[in-house]
């Protein structure tokens, strides 16, 4: 008759149930393939409307049949005009750059595409056969092997990824707190077990965070096929330390006018004009 | 027909022996107006009717003086003369400009003969001393230097703007006004820094001749020649060469100097002046083939080999010919079929004394590994033509290659390594093809989105809603029992009003069954028990954790049990009746005050 106990158990467990698929389900929904909507809040204005979605497809299929025809620089051209910018889209850029020769702007979009989708094998292969035909061969400083097999293994999921995560252990956490708080039995145990569940989901909400602010960490390539790079942000009286050539990838740290202070990747530094080269994460991107 | 033949062999003869007689001449190129000098007429046989008139353009001096030579050689048992006549004049030039000599005529075994023409430039003489002066008014005693003594190096460049790869010639020249200089040594050539070099001239002897400089004429040495490639682009500068040359000082009033001895020597060291050459790279975009060559070339190839066969070694010969950077061509690109063995190409060249004159020969061994037919694609090879500064495109021959089986079929398994198994190699590596559908997929980072607060905080809601929720529902069943705990003590009533009723009509079955009754539900009410849960111990069980006495729990059970005796087992006890329906009463009303105090400690 009055199977109170029971009731209360299996209510709550419903309610548990039903939020973590719910967050299960969105957090799958943002790894797939084929989520048509842009994230990016600023950019969200940027949604393409009807129109906007039919005159893309028939750009991409006009650059498909020049590509196929290794018209190379109509493929581009029509690539170009398509915004915003997929991971398909920067990956055939990248090619048809590189087939027509100009081989920094393959660079570019390849690094560009990696952005998007880092462990994409065949962007990874295509960065790195372009990366071999650059003059420039820079020393990258070793990473602790064991740093890096994290990184990667965090990698593997996207932020967003992280971010649901992160929801489905809050979801799981507060589940727990009504039901304990309805039975009225706190121990301490218990406490002790949502505290950890509240660890998982700080954590994992922090790598989602950690994931965004390396994002965007002022990637450029060099455009020119040669770019001197000075101890000062002018030409007179500087000297000049070293000379970078087209597709050397470097980071920007800091800007003074028409000038910009980038890093090598072993480390060193410099001035040179923002002319000279073009960064990987634009306005567009 | 006879007559003809001999007038046609003595034409032939007379045009011979006209190629092999001539008169030469000899004399200056340069002279200065005013200046006495020679000039000869030899002939390599002896001639008759020597005619030669000195022209409206110079003065005869002297002459004409004939002198003969004869030499006589035995060379294998074969007896041979030759004659040298030798026709002397001396001439002065009447005017500056550029002068051609009148020929010499005469007669040879009845043919005429002329001199070829000789041009003579005069220059117009300085106003310093020439060595003829000098020479006339050698009375003087001079032992110092002749203040006028000019001596320097010139660094002749025929072409001081190059495209890289173009080959210029350098003359080392030590131009001189005087003749006193004995000797020339410690020469310091330059290192050509940014050229390919090679000596293109190392006499042995000097010999000197004259040359105009500016308007002067000089005594010149040709020191050296180089041919220069400039491989880098840019300013590449010729450094100065050094030259230190011993110059004879006589003094006249030596009695050695009659003798032309010299007592004086002195030593001057010449600097020539360091030179720019600029060097413009080639006009872009290089064709692919491009090998490097600047000037004019052309190309043949061939087959060392009209039939091939298996295993066998064959040679395709690439020759490049004509006139430029010879030495510095690379070698062209065969494409030869995947089943060729290649080895390594072999370089030679053969080049003339004019080191940008001569072909380079490149040799491609390989062994044909697999029968059938092949083609050797026609090669092609580009160089850049400076005098029409474009690139041109050499094209060699498509060669078809039949590659026959080896007639001993043993030896197949001798190279069994490369016929049978062979590793998978890589004929090329490019980038990995296009992506045909468009996947959309872009980057999204959920954490910047408002979006995902919002969920959080539906979280939070929908969390503290399903508390409140919940906790309704515990209260309404808690409710439940405490309206059923409510009314039990009315219910219980009731049910002994009912009771009390079948006592008065004596109905002992059934009083005692409502009393019964009575008990068990307000205990099963009150403590909010199910059916089965209503057994005697149970309900002790709960009273006492209810804090109910315990001589109470007594009370209760022993009615209890005499209600239960009382209905199954029927007695008279009429006055027990009236007493166990007081004892019912009281009961009921002292655990009710029982479990109200129990509630008020305890809540519960």
């Amino acid at each position: 008759m009055f199977r109170i106990n029971y009731y209360k158990r299996v209510i709550s467990l419903i309610v548990i149930l039903f939020i973590s698929v719910i967050c299960v389900t969105k957090g799958a929904f943002a790894q797939q393939v084929g989520s048509n909507i842009v994230r990016d809040s600023s950019s969200l204005e940027k949604l393409s409307l009807d129109k906007g979605i039919d005159s893309s497809k028939l750009l991409w299929d006009k650059a498909i049949k020049a590509y196929e025809l290794s018209n190379w620089q109509e493929a581009i051209d029509a690539w170009e005009a398509i915004k915003p910018r997929s991971f398909a889209l920067c990956y055939n850029l990248s090619n048809a750059y590189y087939k027509n020769g100009q081989i920094a702007k393959a660079v570019l979009y390849a690094e560009r595409a990696m952005k998007i989708n880092p462990q994409n094998e065949d962007i990874k292969y295509n960065l790195n056969y372009i990366n071999t035909e650059l003059v420039d061969k820079i020393d990258q400083i070793p990473q602790f092997w064991l740093k890096l097999a994290l990184f990667d293994l965090i990698n593997h999921f996207s932020s967003d990824f992280w971010a649901y995560t992160a929801l489905f252990f809050i979801a799981l956490l507060l589940s727990l707190v009504v039901y304990f708080s309805l039975k009225h039995n706190f121990t301490s145990m218990r406490l002790f077990f949502i505290g950890f569940l509240l660890l998982i989901a700080l954590s994992s909400y922090l790598i989602s965070f950690w994931q965004l602010s390396n994002y965007d960490d002022s990637t450029a390539i060099i455009m020119s096929k040669t770019a001197v790079v000075r101890s000062a942000p002018e030409s007179v009286n500087s000297k000049e330390l070293f000379i970078l050539h087209e597709g050397t990838k470097v980071y920007v740290s800091k800007e003074s006018g028409q000038w910009a202070n980038i890093v090598l990747a072993d480390g060193r530094q410099g001035w040179l004009p923002k002319s000279k080269f073009e960064m990987v994460l634009d306005t567009n991107n | 027909m006879k007559k003809f033949i001999t007038i046609l062999i003595s034409l032939l003869l007379g045009i011979i022996s006209n190629a092999q007689t001539k008169i030469v001449v000899e004399s200056e190129k340069y002279v200065y107006k005013d200046e006495q000098f020679n000039v000869n007429f030899i002939i390599n046989a002896k001639v008759s009717d020597f005619k030669w008139d000195v022209g409206e353009d110079f003065n005869l001096v002297w002459g004409p003086q004939k002198g003969e030579q004869k030499s006589i050689s035995i060379i294998n048992g074969k007896y041979s003369s030759t004659v040298k006549t030798t026709y002397t004049y001396i001439l002065k030039a009447k005017k500056t400009g550029l002068f051609t000599l009148p020929l010499a005529r005469a007669k040879y075994e009845g043919k005429d003969i002329e001199s070829e023409p000789f041009t003579i430039q005069v220059l117009d003489a300085s106003s310093s001393q020439t060595e003829e002066k000098t020479n006339a008014t050698n009375a003087q005693k001079t032992t110092a230097v002749d203040s006028d003594e000019k001596m320097f190096l010139l660094v002749n460049i025929d072409k001081t703007k190059l495209v890289l790869g173009e080959a210029v010639n350098v003359d080392i020249k030590l131009y001189t006004n005087t003749t006193n200089i004995s000797d020339v040594d410690m020469p310091k050539f330059p290192s050509f820094n940014g050229f390919w070099s090679q000596e293109a001239y190392t006499p042995n002897k000097l010999q000197w001749e004259r040359e105009p400089y500016k308007g002067k004429l000089y005594n010149v040495i040709r020191i050296r020649s180089y041919t220069l490639i400039p491989q880098q682009l840019g300013d590449l500068e010729i450094e100065p060469i050094t030259l230190s040359c011993r110059i004879l000082r006589r003094s006249d009033d030596d009695i050695f100097s009659v003798f032309g001895v010299a007592s004086e020597y002195e030593r001057k060291l010449l600097k020539s002046k360091a030179q720019i050459v600029k060097v413009s790279a080639l006009p872009s975009p290089v064709p692919i083939d491009f090998g490097a060559g600047v000037g004019q070339f052309s190309l043949s190839d061939k087959l060392d080999k009209d039939t091939l066969t298996i295993h066998e070694a064959a040679s395709l010969l690439i020759s490049i010919e004509g006139k430029g950077n010879i030495s510095l061509l690379d070698a062209p690109i065969v494409n030869f079929p995947k089943s060729f063995e290649k080895y390594d190409v072999k370089e030679s060249q053969q080049l003339t004394a004019n080191v940008t004159v001569g072909k380079k020969i490149f040799e491609y061994p390989f062994i044909p590994r697999a029968e059938g037919e092949y083609v050797i694609p026609a090669v092609t090879y580009s160089y850049y033509d400076v005098s029409t500064n474009s690139y041109i495109r050499l094209r060699g021959a498509e060669h078809k290659i039949v590659v026959l089986k080896d007639s001993t079929a043993t030896s197949a398994s001798v190279y069994n390594n490369y016929d049978k198994k062979d590793k998978v190699n890589d004929l090329a590596k490019d980038i990995r093809y296009i992506i045909r559908n468009n996947d959309n997929k872009y980057i999204s980072f959920i954490i910047k989105d408002k979006i995902y607060y919002i969920y959080l905080l539906v979280l939070f809601i929908l969390s503290i809603i399903a508390y409140f929720a919940l906790n309704r529902i515990y209260s309404n069943t808690a409710d439940v029992v405490l309206l059923r705990n409510k009314i039990a003590t009315k219910m219980a009533k009731r049910r002994l009003k009912k009771a009390f009723d079948y006592l008065q009509n004596d109905n002992k079955q059934l009083f005692y069954e409502n009393l019964h009754r009575a008990m068990l539900d307000y205990a099963a009410d009150k403590l909010n028990l199910k059916s089965e849960e209503l057994s005697k111990e149970n309900i002790a069980y709960q009273f006492i954790d209810k804090s109910i006495d315990g001589p109470l729990i007594d009370r209760y059970i022993i009615l209890l049990e005499k209600c239960e005796e009382a209905r199954y087992a029927p007695n008279n006890h009429d006055i027990q009746m009236n007493l166990d329906y007081d004892e019912a009463e009281n009961i009921i009303v002292a655990i009710d005050k029982g479990l109200k105090d129990h509630y008020n400690n305890f809540g519960v």
